[in-house]
């Protein structure tokens, strides 16, 4: 995974974008709402979050999160109409 | 050819001086560039009614520049004019020069410019921006072999392949330049197909006059001589490129003029726009084209230099206030989406807009400026490119030559 | 004149050897200058291929909206104010803030007669924002959502300069606390997105649930390609109009009253 999360990544994202297919192993979403820290919050706020954690050691500027959140959803009740 | 070309020398406080001021200006860019770069754009004048502001303005000129200075290269090449042979090889490195620094500010400009690999690995064959790629590229390339094939003893049989190469590309450069603008349906100062040619009119007339404020200032400072023989030809060329230029701007006005939808874009520019009128009326067509056509026709005018000098500078001048009209003017304008009635929204809708540039956009404007004045300061010192002398009796010398080796 | 023997460092000043270096080094210039556009439209077109869309999103279905502007009222922004809740707008409006949708007023300059919509961006069938972007960003998805890759986004803002319904924002500044739903970040650009991610969820855009929620049931969304549903139902019913179709873009939104 250390190895190869950036193809991982990078095909998933193209699959959800221009696919539409968002199920759960293709949701960047899915994969913070899990590996977010219990204390931060983050995948990314503290240097022993998870992606951090290797990114901080490696000293390679994480691009994703300019763009991503990288916090997971905070489930309020959401008013919907479905259709 | 058979011209013995040499290094312009350095070493002198002058020529110290002058790197130290390009390098200054360098430096200063640079930081403005970072600043933009960390803080984002909106630290600049532009904002999402004015997208393309003053960098977008000096990057034009540098690309329309770039292949108009290869004419003269182009004439003695390509179209047998073997007068100009001798500056052939300056054209040629003006115009790779040139369009280098015009592209780089393009790219430095971009909201990422670290993904500008992705525009390389991603093509999209509709976008004129995606074909800049390979023209830029090509037409770097094919005047690079034409000025390797000048310099290099016995590889002459390639000139023609290169300069025929580079003619074509220089043509699809600029006709993608224009059509930058003149592919745009959605507003009233681009939607034409007159902008290719146009731009190519308008890239014979700037990048001739940047070629000979280059010329007279590299003689200048190293005193080559430089003839009135050749000077008077080049005030003749520019006369003509000058009014090619004019041409195609005054029909492309008329046209919008006459068309009732656009006419509301031309009362603007010609008339109700603020400075782009001004700049309009003052900058390109005062200063810009009939102050020089005047300068360079009349005969009694001063000498043949100062004319020369000044004109050149207000060609120049008048191509950033053209720019400036066409590529803001343009953006100031608000889009027609319900012709007939008046608009307003919270998105400054039905409104002109006003843009004010801003330091560090014109910190980026003398990126670009201070880059290419080093690249040609540098490659003028390290690589041969101008003759000893171009005075009259060399030209005639020159020309006989020729002719004795044609015959 | 003495014959000098050459030594490694006089073999470097001879002039041969100095044309010798240039005239490879041009030509290796020339190569490099000219092989990145051989190689990379091998690539490029191998990523085109790659770029071929797999389920989830089907051609079969065309997502539009139809606005009927009579029940519009000029005051109201709960649209606006939706489309900002959900895709984490700052809702300001600066001229360097991003705007996804806005409530246009129009007026008859003859008679003063006023009406009030919203704009957001068209869902054009032939989108000019997709034909002028340089790396594909800016693409159509095959239900017709229009749509910027901000991964492959490098904030050229050729789209926002393209688009006829100024329908695009470029993001000026550094972003933070993005909606885990709506990645958004400093230097690309963005529209309306129809609420991508909430129709593949089966739901309707924010701007839509909202308007119907407040009763006014201004805007309405649907399947313009299946004839059983109401927007179709509607379009095939009522005079409706797109916005300057003399352009003939074919978009995705239509309106009704103006």
């Amino acid at each position: 995974m250390r190895r190869n999360h950036m193809k991982l990544l990078m095909h998933q994202r193209d699959d959800t974008l221009r696919g539409g297919i968002r199920t759960g192993k293709y949701s960047l979403k899915a994969c913070i709402a899990c590996h977010a820290s219990q204390t931060s919050q983050s995948v990314t706020a503290e240097p022993t979050n998870f992606c951090q954690s290797c990114h901080s050691y490696a000293a390679v500027k994480i691009d994703c999160f300019e763009c991503h959140a990288n916090k997971p959803a905070v489930n309020t009740a959401l008013q919907q109409v479905k259709p | 050819m058979n011209i013995v070309l040499y290094k312009l020398q350095g070493g002198s406080r002058g020529h110290y001086q002058l790197l130290a001021g390009l390098a200054l200006m360098l430096v200063l860019g640079v930081s403005a560039l970072l600043y933009i770069e960390h803080h984002g754009h909106i630290v600049t004048g532009m904002n999402n009614q004015f997208v393309w502001g003053l960098p977008d303005v000096f990057s034009i000129f540098l690309m329309l520049s770039g292949p108009g200075a290869l004419s003269v290269a182009l004439l003695a090449s390509v179209f047998g004019k073997v007068e100009y042979e001798p500056v052939a090889p300056l054209s040629g490195l003006l115009a790779i020069a040139m369009v280098f620094t015009g592209l780089m500010l393009l790219m430095l400009d971009l909201g990422r410019p670290d993904r500008a690999s992705e525009a390389m690995l991603h093509f999209n064959p509709k976008s004129v921006l995606s074909w800049n790629l390979y023209l830029y590229s090509g037409f770097m390339g094919f005047v690079a072999a034409y000025l390797w094939s000048l310099m290099e003893p016995g590889m002459r049989r390639f000139t023609p392949w290169a300069i025929g190469l580079a003619f074509a590309w220089r043509i699809g450069l600029t006709t993608g330049t224009g059509s930058i603008y003149g592919f745009q349906v959605a507003r009233q100062g681009f939607d034409s197909a007159i902008f290719a040619p146009m731009y190519i009119a308008l890239s014979l007339s700037y990048g001739l006059a940047v070629f000979v404020l280059v010329l007279l200032l590299a003689c200048r400072s190293n005193s080559i001589a430089l003839g009135d023989a050749l000077m008077a030809r080049l005030a003749r060329l520019q006369v003509i490129f000058i009014g090619v230029g004019l041409y195609f701007i005054l029909i492309h006005h008329m046209t919008n003029y006459y068309f009732t939808k656009n006419r509301d874009f031309e009362l603007f520019i010609l008339f109700d726009g603020g400075i782009y009128t001004m700049l309009f009326w003052f900058g390109q067509i005062l200063l810009g084209t009939l102050v020089p056509l005047a300068l360079l026709l009349h005969p009694r005018i001063a000498q043949m230099r100062a004319r020369m000098v000044a004109s050149v500078v207000l060609v120049v001048l008048g191509a950033f206030a053209q720019l400036y009209v066409t590529i803001l003017g343009g953006q100031a304008q608000p889009l027609p989406l319900f012709p007939g009635r008046q608009v307003s929204s919270s998105f400054y809708d039905g409104i002109v807009n006003s843009y004010t540039p801003s330091l560090p956009e014109w910190g980026l404007g003398l990126l670009g400026l201070g880059l290419l004045g080093l690249i040609v300061t540098l490659a003028l010192r390290l690589i041969a490119f101008l003759p000893q002398r171009l005075d009259d009796a060399a030209l005639q010398k020159h020309l006989a030559k020729q002719a004795l080796a044609a015959s | 004149m003495k014959r000098q023997n050459l030594t490694p460092s006089d073999a470097a000043d001879t002039p041969s050897s100095r044309r010798g270096f240039l005239a490879v080094a041009a030509a290796g210039m020339t190569g490099i200058l000219l092989a990145p556009g051989v190689r990379l439209i091998e690539i490029a077109q191998a990523a085109a291929a790659g770029d071929a869309v797999s389920a989830g999103a089907s051609s079969k279905v065309r997502w539009g909206m139809l606005i009927d502007s009579t029940k519009c009222s000029a005051g109201c922004t709960d649209c606006v104010t939706a489309c900002n809740t959900e895709n984490g707008l700052s809702g300001g409006t600066l001229p360097t803030d991003s705007q996804w949708i806005r409530k246009i007023e129009i007026k008859e300059v003859r008679s003063g007669r006023t009406q009030s919509f919203p704009m957001m961006c068209q869902h054009c069938a032939e989108p000019p924002c997709v034909d002028v972007c340089p790396t594909g960003a800016s693409f159509k998805r095959a239900d017709g959502i229009v749509l910027v890759d901000r991964h492959r986004c490098i904030g050229c803002r050729y789209c926002l300069m393209a688009c006829p319904y100024k329908a695009r924002s470029f993001v000026h500044e550094p972003l933070t606390h993005q909606k885990p739903d709506v990645p958004r970040g400093m230097g690309t650009a963005e529209a309306c997105n129809l609420c991508v991610y909430r129709v593949d969820r089966g739901e309707q855009p924010a701007c839509v649930a909202a308007c119907a929620a407040a009763g006014h049931a201004a805007i309405l969304f649907g399947d313009l390609n299946d004839p059983a549903s109401e927007i179709a139902q509607r379009v095939a019913s009522y005079p409706t109009r797109q916005i300057r179709e003399n352009l003939n873009l074919d978009t995705g939104v239509r309106y009704i009253g103006i």
